[in-house]
């Protein structure tokens, strides 16, 4: 399966800060990625640099099997962006907004703007100053899909929405990605918004990808040993974080566990917080 | 450029701008019609890109440039398919668009104006228009730099500003030979001559330099510079920059040099140059040239010694007019306006030691820019010139104790430090006794050489800024010289009391005089003011009707009275105060000796 992006020990640093350090992941194309982390992990530059506001002081950028160093103007045209705040200029309405946009994107789709902004229920003559924050996201997601990108960037788009504002726009993300077929990297620190939406996991913490897999595909690697001695992880296994630890399915399904141990799946949201508490070791993402 | 962003940018800003060019083109209109006045051909013009143009470049910076990230949408436009430089450019050269079309528009409407009256070449015209476009060019790439720096362009107008003020205030540089401002100065005005090549390449090479400066804060960093710029102030940053500025301004204040005003020719009359001061004195009749040189000798043997004693570092001529006509006790002095120096009228007999006792007087006024006048140093500035005046003479001398001894009430430090009301109240004659007499005491208690480095201390050259707030006052001084204020009135009235008892026998010749002054209706000229005085075969009346701010009353108008009744000849509304004086010739005094001083109350109501 080729890669919509690929992402290949990207530094960036900010002053003596590593944003990123050694971020290294791969998103198929067509699917939905979920891009978890804590507050401060480096999520947001991550998605900074895919759009080219933000310059990597190191590493590659692959786009559609398209390797560069910093994204292009040219490049953006073919991403849609979704920001945690939408800063639009308050005097203008959604329709106006549309224009001032569509002059940027050779690709933009008038019909198809005004078809989502229908669809949406955008308000499409008041101005942005005076939609409430649902409908500003739901305004930055019509301006992200009118020019029919085939990658969608969206960066923690419903923080800050009421859990039915959040659900609508999730659910419409993934309408919009089945319709089209189009790449979404989906970048959260909820989890079961993440789980609900991606077809495809990856945890950031401390500017580097911990683990990345489908979702139900982490849950085989990534289990909880109960036993009623402390256990040393056997070869083959590392240990996660305290009593969780990763291996390969095969290993969990070879291994062997003394009298009275007892192996549990867990749900994504012990899997993220056992990779995103700051003091996990280190572990390779298999 | 982008197009779609030059658009947003008219729509955005259109109005806002509109309003300014509208305002703009009324201020160009006042300073054309001003400057037609006074004369140049591109006059008006240059006032007009001095004053509008920074205002102008101020205000497109902020819009086009300011906005975008205070308001956060800079961001937004990042995350469109627009380079971030491509979008700074649109929006550098828009602004720098308008502040040219600006310079062109006002050109053209100055050399329309001009051209009514004038005949100028259009080479002239042609450089003139050079100017105002460089002129504006450099200012629009200022402005946009201030513009990136955020939150600190404000700061940045002003220290460019207050530079420029120390330039021409310390530096002496001329307004016109300022960089880039010389582009303005008179050949453009005058539409004469192109400026020197050299003033376009310095212009050009600053708006280069700005703009530079500007692209890389718009750019460093990914954008984070200007982002990072343009968060609002904080407190301690507000702090900091009023405090910053307010210190290099006082420090600008302080190393500014006064302007030294030429001292005035002495061309006629006798003339004595002392070491320090030259003094003339135009003899008149009754006046002989002798005499005239007299008086100019002693003026100047008091100022030279005077300015030895308190190291003053002043040398203004002296001219003194004698004048047939004048009253004995008048005495004054002519405002000079630019010039420095020390100019007296005064009447053909006056007094000797009055006269030299002015002259002093003004001479450490002067010298310590009115500070020696100060309530809480007067009566020592009045008894050092008169001290000063009288030196070496001892008949005079007890004249004046004769004058100090003359006042029999009491007077406390409070008085004493309350000069103008009690020397209002006593008098010149009178005053002037007790202020020598407090000069005297302090120079027996202290030794003459510590009370003249006292004088020296308290009447200094003080600086003409903000360090004038630290000044050491008199009571400081004298306190550090062993002697407080309590202990000098108490010195005083025991010499009072000893000359009293010197002179006895004079005082006692002295006619007794009642005086009162009061004011009653009148249905013809609202309230009439009306002075009795007994004891006396004639006297003189001087009055001032005094507003709310009046503390000295200055020169009054007279009215001499013969026998006891005197109504005074002024109309005094109602409500108002007048100052009443009654001043008897005293021969034992030797002078006109004030009876009565009283402010008066004019009711509101008639009684």
């Amino acid at each position: 399966m080729d890669d919509a992006i690929r992402l290949t020990d990207l530094e960036v640093r900010y002053g003596r800060v590593r944003a990123l350090d050694g971020l290294s992941l791969a998103v198929p194309r067509g699917e939905i990625y979920g891009f978890l982390g804590r507050n401060g992990a480096g999520k947001t530059t991550t998605l900074r640099v895919l759009m080219g506001i933000v310059r990597a002081d190191g590493g590659t950028i692959e786009l559609n099997g398209k390797p560069m160093k910093r994204v292009s103007v040219a490049t953006k045209r073919g991403i849609g962006y979704v920001s945690q705040e939408q800063s639009f200029y308050p005097w203008m309405t959604p329709r106006q907004l549309g224009r001032f946009v569509a002059a940027f994107y050779p690709s933009w789709d008038d019909a198809e703007f005004e078809r989502l902004l229908r669809v949406l229920d955008i308000p499409a003559d008041r101005r942005t100053g005076q939609l409430s924050g649902g409908t500003r996201t739901k305004v930055g997601l019509a301006l992200a899909l009118a020019p029919r990108p085939p990658l969608l960037l969206l960066d923690e788009p419903t923080t800050g929405l009421d859990p039915v504002a959040r659900r609508e726009f999730d659910d419409w993300v993934v309408a919009m990605a089945a319709e089209r077929g189009i790449t979404v990297f989906l970048s959260s620190h909820h989890v079961d918004e993440v789980e609900a939406v991606a077809t495809r996991v990856g945890i950031i913490q401390a500017g580097r990808a911990r683990i990345e897999g489908r979702v139900d595909d982490l849950r085989r690697r990534v289990r909880r040993v109960r036993a009623l001695e402390p256990l040393e992880p056997p070869p083959g296994f590392a240990r996660v974080r305290g009593d969780v630890w990763q291996a390969d399915p095969e290993a969990w399904d070879a291994a062997v566990w003394p009298e009275g141990a007892a192996v549990d799946t867990l749900p994504l949201e012990e899997i993220f917080l056992a990779f995103a508490r700051t003091d996990a070791p280190a572990a390779a993402a298999a | 450029m982008s197009l779609a962003l030059l658009r947003k940018e008219a729509h955005e800003h259109g109005a806002v701008l509109a309003a300014t060019f509208l305002i703009a083109l009324a201020a160009l209109y006042v300073l054309l019609q001003a400057a037609s006045w006074t004369g140049g051909r591109f006059v008006g013009l240059a006032r007009y890109l001095l004053t509008i143009a920074p205002l102008l470049g101020l205000v497109l910076a902020n819009r086009l440039l300011v906005r975008e990230y205070t308001g956060r949408t800079q961001f937004f436009l990042e995350t469109l398919p627009i380079g971030r430089a491509r979008a700074f450019v649109t929006k550098w050269l828009l602004g720098c668009a308008l502040m040219l079309l600006t310079a062109v528009l006002a050109w053209l409407a100055s050399w329309e104006f001009v051209r009514r009256s004038e005949v100028i070449d259009a080479a002239g015209a042609r450089a003139a228009l050079l100017c105002a476009a460089t002129f504006c060019l450099t200012v629009w790439s200022f402005a946009a730099l201030a513009g990136m720096l955020g939150r600190y362009r404000y700061i940045v107008w002003g220290a460019v500003a207050l530079a420029l003020l120390i330039a021409t205030d310390v530096g002496g540089i001329a307004f016109f030979d300022l960089p880039v401002i010389t582009l303005l100065g008179p050949a453009m005005q005058m539409a004469v001559a192109t400026p020197k090549r050299l003033a376009f390449v310095v212009a050009l090479a600053i708006a280069a330099g700005c703009a530079a400066g500007a692209a890389a804060l718009a750019l460093a960093g990914s954008g984070a510079m200007a982002s990072t710029l343009a968060r609002r102030m904080t407190a301690r940053e507000v702090v900091f920059a009023v405090v910053a500025l307010l210190a290099v301004a006082t420090v600008a204040f302080t190393l500014e040099p006064k302007p030294v005003r030429p001292p005035f020719d002495l061309i006629e009359g006798e003339r004595f140059d002392g070491k320090w001061v030259s003094v003339g004195v135009r003899p008149a009749a009754a006046f002989d040239s002798a005499a005239a040189l007299a008086l100019a000798k002693d003026i100047a043997n008091d100022a030279d010694s005077l300015i030895d004693a308190l190291r003053l570092d002043v040398h203004p001529p002296v001219y003194v007019l004698p004048q047939r006509g004048l009253d004995r006790e008048v005495m004054q002095r002519a405002a000079l306006g630019e010039a420095d120096g020390i100019v007296l009228k005064v009447a053909v007999d006056a007094p000797r030691e009055n006269v030299r006792m002015l002259v002093l007087h003004s001479l450490v006024s002067d010298a310590t820019l009115d500070r020696a006048m100060k309530d809480d140093r007067h009566v020592l500035l009045d008894g050092l010139a008169s001290y000063w005046a009288l030196r070496g003479d001892e008949h005079a001398r007890e004249l004046w104790w004769l004058r100090a001894a003359a006042v029999d009430e009491p007077l406390p430090k409070e008085r004493l430090l309350a000069w103008s009301e009690t020397s209002e109240r006593l008098g010149d004659c009178k005053a002037l006794g007790v202020a020598f007499g407090v000069f005297d005491a302090l120079a027996a208690r202290v030794g003459l050489d510590a009370a003249l480095a006292l004088s020296r201390e308290i009447f200094t050259k003080p600086p003409d800024d903000a360090r004038v707030l630290f000044e050491r006052r008199p009571a400081a001084a004298l306190a550090a010289a062993g002697v407080d204020w309590d202990r000098l009135a108490a010195d005083a009235a025991a010499a009072r009391d000893a000359a009293r008892e010197r002179h006895a026998a004079d005082l006692a010749r002295r006619p007794a005089v009642t005086a009162s002054v009061a004011w009653h209706a009148s249905a013809a000229r609202g309230a009439a003011i009306e002075t009795t005085l007994t004891g006396a075969p004639r006297y003189a009346a001087y009055y001032r009707v005094l507003s709310p701010w009046t503390t000295d009353a200055g020169d009054m108008p007279r009215l001499d009275v013969i026998g006891t009744h005197g109504v005074l000849p002024l109309s005094a509304p109602r409500a108002a105060r007048v100052l009443a004086v009654l001043e008897v010739d005293d021969p034992v005094l030797d002078c006109a000796n004030r009876v009565l001083a009283e402010r008066l109350q004019v009711a509101d109501r008639a009684r």
